[in-house]
């Protein structure tokens, strides 16, 4: 398409163009650019006018923007007939487009006010991640390539965590979201996302979406089915196609495996029993059928119910379509009192096996799994389990895999996979498990435990969190003692932070260190008495016994550590010790 | 054993991976290394492949780009360090 676009932009302008009718105007002008475009309104009032057609405005705009910002209402846009204003909302896309661009241009030239620049592009929604990519991507074709990948990464980095931190909190307030387990889940993956336009929300719901595509065309007898039959047969289908459990030769808590939009995109498929369940139940939904991951104790299953009956007159049926019997205790239109049945819940472990548990052989398993559970708990197990429950057990998991990454994969800091080509962060993994854990607290002692974690991460690792965090934690910790901000009350973390980015850093010169020496009587032999500092920031070099590779950004006259670091690490043994100068590798 | 990573305890991950015990700004791959440790590479031991697989995207934070003619990395802290 740019192709044809780029070659009809050379275009001249041919004697009587405009003598053409209309449509056909329009069409050519259909394979122009945005810019071209404009720029042929302004040959003629004709032009002008054929040039404003809002449909061709509406087409640039869907071919040139793939990402929107639900404030946008796009699809609803879309399907309205009504709607003509096309040329501005391409308008509003183009500006934010160009006020990013500045802003990462900005940062990569201008070491103070970086935050605050960042913030304000953060501002247009997540429309911007376009622009952030293509800057990713066109990096290499600058004089900055490194700065442009790191600082359009940031920024990129934040806004895909905003819009996970935003729908969390639709979650947190409103009952009325479609599929708000799946939705949790695929929030965690836009904190491990990288710059990719794979793995978001959206596209998380379009692969769980195909894959429900896929087994309608691959059992077309479905439809036919009692709930009983669709569900052995949809996990069959699943576990055939290995898009549920876990090759064997895979490692149960490595991270990948915790993630659902990456369980999904990564061509094994590998997953936990908990997303297995999650895309197993989420398929079973399309089909009609009531179904959820439950809590049970130390593996998670996926409960299957019949689908209620269109009106409360009509008799509930149970697993094999039959009516149940009068005395059945279900009642099923109210949850609170729900009882699970033989006749009505089907637990199946996608992970395992297609072949389901019946409840009797769940509850006596209970009996081994968790013996000190009450009554009340074992039947909760039992049941579905809510979309919060299962978030925090997947963010418990994500925290349990983090903490058991081997340590020279963390210490690459990536724990890469060259198997499933995916690399997380395990910083980035224990992020959004922390941020889970915060937005959807299990008690008060939990949430001041994570939060202090979180803020701990947020003050070391990801201080461009700013907006996000101050408008998604902050409110949440009203109250909470030590880390409680009032709304309208700076953190004083957050205040840090900011005056840090709004500071110009002291600069430190060689020549000045050299000069000033460690004498203090200001006589001429100071002139070279100061640490001769040798290297320079950029260099290269090998560590002379410990053979790694690094590069210096920075340094100090001599060992700036505190004495617990340089007696843990026996500089004094050093031959020159602790008085030379010292490197910040990377 | 200088210039080891400051957060080496595999025990505690959570907290080592918290707590900042240096006093630089940017601790997750990084350490701090003694001048005589120091061996810098000439350019023919260091080609602009290496600096691609070498360093993760974090070494933007620092450099615009990496010069395979003086085996240096150009910087972007001449605010901090106005003289290297």
């Amino acid at each position: 398409m740019t192709q044809i676009r780029r070659e009809s932009s050379a275009l001249r302008p041919l004697p009587r163009l405009d003598a053409l009718p209309d449509e056909v105007i329009q069409a050519i002008l259909q394979q122009l650019d945005a810019l071209t475009l404009i720029t042929i309104s302004t040959v003629s009032r004709h032009f002008q006018a054929v040039a404003n057609e809002q449909l061709i405005w509406k087409d640039l705009l869907l071919h040139d923007f793939r990402f929107w910002d639900d404030k946008h209402e796009l699809s609803k846009k879309v399907g309205d007939p009504s709607f003509h204003d096309w040329k501005d909302l391409y308008a509003v896309r183009h500006t934010a487009n160009v006020a990013t661009r500045r802003a990462v241009q900005y940062m990569i030239d201008e070491p103070v006010g970086r935050l605050e620049k960042a913030q304000g592009a953060l501002e247009y929604g997540y429309g911007i991640k376009d622009v952030l990519l293509e800057l990713n991507k066109d990096a290499s074709l600058t004089d900055c390539v490194l700065a442009q990948r790191y600082w359009s990464q940031m920024v990129l980095a934040c806004l895909n965590r905003s819009v996970a931190l935003d729908q969390w909190t639709r979650i947190r307030y409103r009952t009325d979201i479609a599929n708000p387990t799946e939705t949790a889940l695929a929030c965690l993956d836009m904190f491990v996302l990288g710059p990719t336009a794979e793995g978001d929300i959206n596209d998380t719901f379009r692969r769980l979406d195909e894959m429900v595509d896929a087994v309608r065309t691959g059992t077309p007898e479905l439809d036919d089915q009692t709930p009983r039959q669709k569900a052995i047969a949809i996990a069959e289908f699943l576990r055939a196609k290995k898009w549920v459990g876990i090759d064997e030769d895979r490692d149960y808590y490595s991270i990948e495996n915790q993630f659902l939009g990456l369980a999904l995109r990564s061509p094994h498929r590998n997953s936990l029993p908990l997303i297995s369940c999650v895309i197993y139940s989420y398929v079973c939904r399309a089909f009609g059928l009531r179904a959820q991951p439950c809590s049970y104790p130390m593996h998670v299953h996926a409960v299957v119910q019949p689908p209620l009956p269109s009106s409360p007159t009509d008799p509930q049926l149970d697993l094999d379509n039959r009516p149940l019997p009068p005395d059945h205790s279900t009642d099923s239109f109210n949850p609170d009192k729900e009882q699970p049945s033989d006749l009505t819940h089907l637990y199946i472990d996608p992970f395992n096996s297609a072949t389901p548990s019946t409840l009797s052989r769940m509850q006596s398993q209970l009996q081994f799994t968790a013996p000190n559970a009450t009554q009340t708990q074992r039947t909760t197990y039992l049941l579905p389990a809510s979309h919060r429950s299962l978030l925090i057990r997947s963010a418990h998991n994500i925290i349990r895999s983090v903490q058991s990454t081997p340590f020279d994969a963390a210490h690459r800091q990536q724990s890469s996979d060259t198997h499933n080509n995916v690399d997380i962060s395990i910083y980035d993994a224990a992020y959004a498990a922390l941020f889970a854990l915060v937005m959807f607290p299990s008690s008060a002692q939990g949430l001041a435990s994570s939060l202090s974690d979180l803020r701990q991460h947020y003050a070391h690792h990801y201080i461009e969190d700013l907006r996000n965090y101050t408008n998604h934690i902050l409110p949440l910790t009203t109250g909470l003692g030590a880390f409680g901000g009032d709304r309208g009350v700076t953190d004083p973390l957050v205040k840090l932070i900011r005056d840090e980015d709004n500071t110009p850093k002291k600069a430190k010169r060689r020549s000045e260190l050299r000069a000033s020496g460690p004498t203090t009587n200001g006589e001429a032999e100071a002139e070279e008495s100061g640490p001769d500092v040798r290297f320079r920031v950029g260099t290269v070099f090998r560590h002379r016994r410990q053979g790694y590779v690094a590069v210096v950004y920075g340094w100090d006259g001599k060992c700036e550590m505190e004495e617990r670091w340089i007696l843990g690490n026996g500089v004094d043994r050093l031959p020159k010790g602790r008085g030379q100068p010292f490197y910040n590798a990377l | 054993m200088v210039g080891r990573d400051v957060m080496s305890s595999r025990c505690g991950r959570m907290d080592a991976m918290l707590t900042r015990t240096t006093h630089s700004v940017d601790d997750r791959s990084t350490r701090y290394v003694a001048q005589e440790n120091i061996v810098p590479l000439r350019p023919d031991e260091f080609s602009a492949e290496d600096a691609e697989k070498t360093f993760p995207a974090e070494i933007g934070k620092w450099f615009r780009r990496y010069d395979g003619q003086t085996a240096r990395f150009v910087s972007n802290v001449r605010d901090e360090y106005p003289e290297d």
